[in-house]
């Protein structure tokens, strides 16, 4: 870190000798004296910006060499094992070296000398100190020649607060396309690693297998990935939290604003809001450990049926509370935002007040009420924590509320967390299922949008 | 007889298709105050704005034609619009002070253009400008608080003291009493008397009376056409158009 | 009802119809009720669970007892006049707490001390701490001491009256827990453990502080990252961009990102980040780019409706001063719509602290018993903890796993607080 700190502080003292070189030309012409430091801040940007983007790439990138050159080369004659934990052993100790100077070697490595270890580690810091000089001589070189290329090169006479702006927009520009960058990032990523997973497993099976068996992918690869279960499974918790959600959610935001006086309003909608902002892991926390058993009793005595204690309808009743704000909050306003005529007209034919909402507010605002269900749906097709913690583990083909079932997000999550081989199909169908995930909540999203975006068009 | 300050040919202007300024000539004295009049909607406050290239914050706007201050052409793009913002000032219809103390709204634009080297010489510019817009006395131990705090009047006198404080050699006026009372609009006036002896003022206004109060000249825009330019007086007392006539005497506006 | 022809029967049928018509505008009214007191109500179960659950985590109880330092048991009859301190190191501490268990237990005659296990009542943490004692003062060889010794976790959940704590204890162990706390040997504290020490394999031992310093770590990263790139993407799309395909293309774009789960974002760090730029595992680095990521739609998106709603005729003031337009920006459009993009970032950070997925994507979910020391070391983040104790089965990382629930919920409504709080205090009105 001082390094940089020395290589700042450098190059503010060649910002400032230039502003003074600046103050004394400005004597010789009639230009305000403001432009200079413009010019001084536009000089510096151009010559420490490229300069500590070499830096930090270049020291990066010099040590991974100088670890491979140095450190895996002494171990070459060794199984790929050894030479990995040798490599990290040979670190470890520079590390410590650099740090307090005293050499302690905590896991000897068998086959290969301590002694030989250390002087690994020595030789491994002599080169990065020489490298790291190397390398801050150059950016310091690099420095002073754009300086001074810049000082001949550059036109007095232009506006350089226009270019500062310039620069600032184009930077402006660059944080804008890493919002673009990132949907790039995350198809491109998906789809390459989704393809690799194809190479190995074909796309008939995955869509239309019926059998979700990753733990026999070693000698039954082809019937293991079908993901016909688990669309099953996520859609059947989906169905029961936004069914949930959905009566719940409209119904009580017709009573809020329709039967509801303004100040209690003020108070319970704040209430039902929070619903929205408790993170889901604390939903999933309460789900498997307060609501299971709580439902595995209620359904035991008072319907006398067996239910699991990882049913789907456990998770599917938690996420749907989770959903009841983001589908009661848009209804209300759509609601809410139904012109008054609407009302009176009704209400002056002499219509009861639910007959005016059943028949004439509701009606209008159905389309937004669909959509915001459909984000409803999108929302729990993707929604992860809960179903790790209340849902199963084993994909059951089954639409039966009462039984365990799996989802999308918990097979991620379960495919991901194990050993990291991403070369085998098992942690390569968690980018599929992702793909597939993305796809779904994607179109649900788009479509949503569509209908409640045209919806608000035409009463607005 | 003052030199011509601004030199304006053959001036066209559009919103997208629509054509808002149909081949506008004129020229405006140094150290004079220009009025221009017409009905709302003729195009006088758009053609004002094209004299400090305002409109080019409105991206539907596109001109063409000549507008010169001296001798220097206001379109061409090698001309930096903050420079010539800082040649040409700009008061506008409602009183638009930023959120910021009284003090602070003078002293910004000395900031920003860097004309003062330390905070005694701030303090006096900023002091001598509310002196000569006649706030210094009103305001003095509010120097900093909030410029909302201060009527609507005080507020626009505040603006032009902002105005001045870059020492423009234009100042143009977008109706600058429309929102104010009669009184806070006869101090603005009197402010504007002032001000012409060190400044070439342009000011809009659709108030016939108060063009014929303040300005030397008159020019008469009609559905984005100049009808007539002339000298006050003459534009009064002896208008040569029949549209001119019409506005005058009210039977159009 | 009108249309009906016949003239009698029509108020008949019509006032009949009104009685059911009010019976049912009352059964529609119930159902409104009923369904916010399902919200209220559901709200109201989840807080009381965990806050219930949770609140005993913050004590803890200690067993006051007398512990001889004999050499007998210490050294197992190697009876010597000094030790050096490697033999006291490796001594017997375990029998030596036995003993004194045992002892405070002897006064009760009818226990069957054969089938109390008293290996299991002390923390293992005491071993440690009566070693040290030992160590620092070598004299207190043969003497008695008067020590508080951390009750494990077991024995303290069964204390606390935790819900299926005692089926792991049989009778007799019962009966000396019952017989020592009527003697007054056991107390309760104020559990500072829980805040000092990191994860442990011991529930009595573990706390929040490696958790929260990774929280911490992760979380100031991603605000940093996300409020530069956000408001520099916003202030982009309304004072600069110009109105064509591709920026609208952006917008679109913005609005999607929003929507798409968090658990792709992880998938997206982990081929990425981890992979192809190798930024090092279950680090706080790793955890913030994503985080960034997830945080910038509702940034950027909050952030330019706090900028479209600064006056136009500000903007047109300071441009008419010969402001250029990185002047207007910083002097006017961003100050003026500071309180709108604090709200957006607080919403948004308050909503990147409890997210749990895309962490767990990029390994932030090990066993990690010391806490974060930088941006680069593995650590785990404050919910991914709760995950982690919820998923054990003692019912002491249960309460654990509550009590960190419950201060997770208290920071969020804290820091929405503040938002609300910091909105109404700095709101420029016009």
């Amino acid at each position: 870190m001082y390094i940089i700190i020395c290589l700042v502080f450098l190059l503010l003292a060649g910002f400032i000798y230039f502003r003074s070189i600046k103050a004394i030309k400005s004597h010789k012409t009639d230009k305000i004296s403001k432009n200079y430091s413009y010019f001084a801040i536009y000089i510096s940007l151009w010559a420490l910006l490229p300069s500590f983007i070499i830096f930090f790439i270049g020291s990066h990138f010099s040590n991974n060499m100088l670890q491979k050159a140095l450190i895996s080369n002494a171990f070459s004659n060794q199984s790929e094992i050894v030479r990995e934990v040798a490599t990290a052993e040979v670190l470890a100790i520079a590390n410590e070296l650099k740090a307090t100077g005293v050499v302690n070697v905590s896991h000897s490595i068998e086959g290969i000398e301590d002694s030989f270890l250390i002087e690994l580690a020595q030789q491994y810091i002599h080169y990065s100190n020489i490298s790291l000089i190397a390398f801050i001589a150059f950016v310091v070189i690099l420095v002073s020649l754009t300086f001074f290329f810049m000082l001949k090169r550059v036109d007095l006479s232009s506006n350089f607060q226009r270019k500062i702006e310039k620069f600032v927009k184009n930077i402006l520009l660059l944080f804008t396309s890493i919002a673009v960058l990132t949907t790039i990032g995350i198809v491109v990523s998906l789809l390459f690693e989704t393809l690799r997973f194809f190479s190995d497993i074909s796309i008939i099976n995955f869509l239309f297998g019926t059998s979700w068996t990753p733990e026999n992918a070693d000698f039954d690869p082809e019937n293991s990935f079908g993901i016909i279960p688990l669309l099953s499974g996520t859609f059947l918790i989906a169905f029961i939290s936004v069914f949930i959600a959905s009566c719940f959610g409209v119904a009580s935001a017709v009573y809020m604003s329709e039967y509801m006086s303004k100040k209690m309003r003020k108070v319970i909608k704040p209430l039902i809001e929070i619903l929205a902002g408790i993170p889901s892991i604390i939903y999933g926390f309460f789900a498997a450990l307060t609501f299971a058993p709580f439902l595995v009793s209620i359904v035991d005595s008072v319907f006398n049926l067996t239910i699991s204690s990882e049913s789907a309808l456990n998770a599917g009743i938690v996420m749907g509370v989770m959903i009841i704000p983001l589908i009661s909050s848009i209804s209300d306003d759509i609601i809410s935002s139904l012109p008054n005529s609407m009302r009176e007209g009704a209400m002056g034919m002499g219509s009861m007040k639910n007959e005016m909402i059943r028949k004439i507010l509701l009606p209008a605002a159905m389309p937004g009420i669909i959509g915001s269900i459909l984000l409803g749906i999108s929302r729990a097709v993707g929604e992860t924590m809960i179903v790790v913690m209340a849902a199963s583990l084993a994909a059951n083909l089954t639409l039966n509320p009462l039984e365990p079932v799996t989802t999308i997000t918990t097979q991620i999550v379960m495919l991901v967390q194990g050993d990291q081989e991403f070369n085998s199909p098992k942690t390569l169908s968690a980018f599929a299922l992702g793909f597939v995930l993305l796809i779904l909540t994607l179109l649900l999203n788009i479509i949503a949008i569509q209908i409640v975006n045209r919806y608000k068009r035409k009463y607005q | 007889m003052s030199n011509k300050k601004i030199i304006v040919e053959n001036v066209n202007a559009f919103y997208g298709a629509k054509q808002a300024l149909f081949d506008v000539n004129l020229h405006v004295l140094e150290k004079e105050v220009t009025a221009f009049i017409g009905p709302s909607g003729c195009g006088k406050s758009t053609f004002l704005r094209c004299l400090n290239r305002m409109n080019d914050l409105i991206e539907i706007f596109s001109m063409n034609g000549s507008i010169t201050i001296d001798g220097v052409e206001v379109n061409s793009q090698s001309l930096d619009p903050v420079e010539l913002r800082m040649k040409v000032g700009m008061v506008f219809q409602k009183p638009n002070p930023f959120p910021k103390s009284i003090f602070e709204n003078v002293a910004y634009g000395l900031r920003i253009h860097g004309l003062v080297s330390n905070k005694k010489e701030l303090e006096e510019i900023v002091k001598d400008c509310l002196e000569r817009v006649g706030l210094l006395g009103e305001i003095k131990d509010r120097l900093h608080d909030s410029a909302f705090g201060l009527s609507g009047g005080q507020q626009q006198r505040l603006c032009i003291a902002r105005t001045i404080a870059i020492n423009p050699e234009v100042i143009l006026m977008d109706e600058p009493c429309s929102a104010l009372d009669p009184i806070a609009t006869a101090k603005i006036e009197n402010l504007i008397g002032e001000l012409s002896s060190k400044y070439t003022i342009i000011i809009v206004t659709h108030s016939m009376q108060q063009a014929a109060r303040v300005s030397n000249h008159t020019a008469f825009f009609h559905l984005g056409k100049l009808v007539e330019f002339g000298k006050t007086q003459d534009i009064f007392s002896n208008p040569k158009d029949k549209k001119t006539e019409d506005y005058i005497t009210g039977r159009i506006g | 009802m009108f249309e009906d022809k016949k003239n009698l029967t029509k108020e008949e049928r019509s006032k009949k119809k009104l009685y059911r018509r009010h019976l049912f505008e009352k059964f529609f009214k119930l159902f409104g009720v009923l369904s916010i007191s399902f919200a209220l109500i559901m709200l109201v179960a989840l807080l009381f669970s965990i806050f219930s659950k949770g609140y005993t985590a913050f004590y803890t109880h200690y067993l006051s007892v007398e512990v001889n330092f004999s050499k007998e048991v210490l050294f197992d009859g190697d009876i010597k006049d000094s030790y050096t301190n490697d033999e006291i190191k490796n001594a017997w501490f375990d029998n030596l707490i036995v003993e004194a268990v045992k002892n405070s237990l002897k006064k009760n005659s009818n226990l069957d001390l054969d089938s109390v296990d008293l290996n299991s009542f002390i923390s293992t943490i005491e071993v440690a701490n009566l070693r040290n004692m030992l160590l620092d003062n070598p004299s207190l060889l043969n003497q008695t001491v008067q020590v508080d010794l951390l009750l494990s976790s077991n024995i303290d959940m069964f204390l606390k009256s935790y819900i299926g704590s005692g089926s792991l204890l049989n009778d007799e162990e019962i009966g000396a827990i019952k017989f020592l706390q009527k003697s007054g040997a056991i107390n309760s504290r104020f559990n500072t453990a829980f805040f000092t020490n990191s994860d442990s394999r011991y529930p009595e031992l573990a706390g929040v502080k490696g958790a929260f310093l990774g929280s911490l770590y992760t979380v100031v990263l991603t605000i940093i990252f996300s409020v530069i790139i956000s408001i520099g993407a916003a202030v982009y799309l309304q004072e600069f961009a110009p109105k064509n395909r591709f920026v609208r293309f952006i917008e679109v774009n913005i609005n999607n990102l929003a929507a798409v789960p968090s658990i792709v974002f992880g998938l997206l760090g982990l081929i990425v980040f981890q992979q192809f730029f190798g930024v090092p595992r279950s680090t706080p680095l790793l955890g913030s780019f994503i985080l960034t990521l997830m945080a910038l739609p509702t940034i950027i998106i909050a952030s330019r409706l706090a900028m479209s709603s600064v006056p136009f005729n500000i903007k047109e003031a300071a441009y008419g001063m010969g402001s250029s337009k990185l002047q207007v920006i910083t002097h006017h459009l961003l100050p003026i719509s500071m309180p709108g993009i604090l709200t957006g970032v607080i919403l948004s950070i308050s909503r990147i602290i409890g997210e749990t997925a895309p962490v767990l994507m990029i390994g932030m979910v090990a066993f990690i018993s010391t806490a974060p020391t930088g941006i680069l070391s593995s650590s785990v983040v404050f919910p991914v903890q709760i995950l982690l104790w919820s998923n054990s089965p003692e019912a002491g990382f249960i309460e654990k796993a509550s009590a960190a629930s419950m201060l997770l919920l208290i920071f969020l409504m804290f820091i929405n607080w503040i938002s609300i709080y910091l909105r109404n205090k700095l709101e420029v009105k016009f």
